[in-house]
């Protein structure tokens, strides 16, 4: 049972029913929005951070929008986080990956199945989240070798970051998984 | 050595906006008008800077928690990821809000927090196990807040100020940026 309560209905607070209607505008929810943005709906001020952040590291950028959804899936599945483990495979299954692919990330350590460019930028984001102090100036060439561009390196860096952020409100709000839409 | 590009002058109008934001919150490096180091290695992304500067103003900035406490638990964070960079950073604003030096290094240094008044001390411990396995946080942690008087909407903000430090930290560690003032 989820350790905050889920606000469904945000009638009454102008700020929180922005925030939903704009939450579900990109697909993130149908009704209302996840529960990882419900669980956040005594402080809208803070879904209102949360949200930004989501917004501006996962849904913009220019990193291919598979590329970043494997990478949650990675990492969401090393940090034993089942909540975004599934919610961001079925977001791969919307954006058309097999689930051959998808169910790899969770199971395949050596990340055989993904294309050798890919596997790369993978690695890294993996890296980042386990041990950031352990990358090093060569880890970074490597994806300038892979032609990244600095600015999607760094892309790449906050998606991980991220990860670990999203991951961590999952697993201490004890959410449900959904049982409609995904991100 | 910052490993990419700290653009302190950005042409772009919109990212000189926000810099000019992220200073007068307080968040300023050594140059007036221009934002700590972190900051400026994002110049090129503006998608990405304002998302973690929506995230750290709700969060950091705003909410119902006492400001020192907010800075504590980043404090105590950045000790436990060995974060150089956002130790310091953590050090000064303490500093400037005039908390008493032993208790900046009882932070810093004490694992038994024995220094700090008692409800500040659960809160920070609750801080730290959530950013080091967030799993093995149980229905008696929260208690323990909820003891100290915490309602539910300051326990999601001692969560997410947790998960805010540790973002900043994988970032600052894997971009290397300077400590301000050093480069």
């Amino acid at each position: 049972m989820a350790r905050f309560r889920q606000i469904l209905d945000p009638s009454g607070a102008p700020l929180l029913a922005t925030l939903y209607r704009e939450i579900t505008d990109c697909g993130l929810g149908d009704e209302v929005p996840l529960n990882w943005f419900t669980a956040q709906g005594e402080r809208p001020d803070i879904l209102a951070g949360a949200w930004a952040l989501t917004k501006g590291v996962l849904l913009e950028g220019v990193l291919p929008p598979t590329m970043k959804q494997m990478v949650v899936v990675l990492i969401s599945a090393h940090n034993g986080c089942q909540y975004c483990r599934l919610t961001h495979a079925k977001a791969l299954q919307g954006l058309g990956v097999s689930s051959d692919l998808i169910d790899s990330l969770s199971t395949d350590v050596n990340l055989d199945k993904v294309p050798p460019p890919q596997r790369a930028i993978l690695q890294f984001a993996l890296q980042v989240a386990q041990a950031p102090q352990a990358i090093t100036d060569r880890d970074v060439q490597r994806l300038r070798d892979f032609s990244l561009s600095d600015g999607e390196i760094l892309e790449l860096i906050m998606v991980a970051a991220f990860t670990n952020f999203i991951n961590t409100w999952s697993d201490i709000s004890a959410i449900a998984i959904d049982e409609v839409g995904s991100p | 050595m910052a490993r990419f590009n700290m653009n302190k002058t950005p042409d772009n109008p919109q990212v000189q906006e926000l810099y000019r934001e992220i200073a007068e919150y307080g968040l300023q490096g050594v140059e007036e008008g221009t934002p700590l180091n972190t900051w400026t290695v994002l110049a090129d992304r503006s998608d990405l800077l304002q998302g973690l500067w929506g995230l750290t103003k709700s969060v950091v900035i705003s909410g119902s928690l006492p400001p020192t406490v907010k800075q504590m638990i980043a404090m105590t964070i950045a000790m436990q990821n060995n974060c150089r960079y956002c130790t310091v950073a953590h050090t000064h604003a303490l500093e400037a809000m005039g908390v008493p030096t032993d208790v900046v290094k009882s932070c810093a240094a004490d694992p038994d927090l024995a220094d700090i008044p008692p409800s500040q001390r659960a809160i920070l411990k609750f801080a730290l196990k959530t950013t080091r396995d967030p799993r093995s946080v149980t229905d008696e942690d929260f208690q323990a807040l909820q003891r100290h008087g915490l309602s539910d909407g300051e326990i999601m903000e001692v969560i997410m100020m947790a998960a805010w430090s540790d973002l900043l930290n994988t970032f600052t560690d894997v971009t290397q940026v300077p400590v301000d003032g050093e480069e």
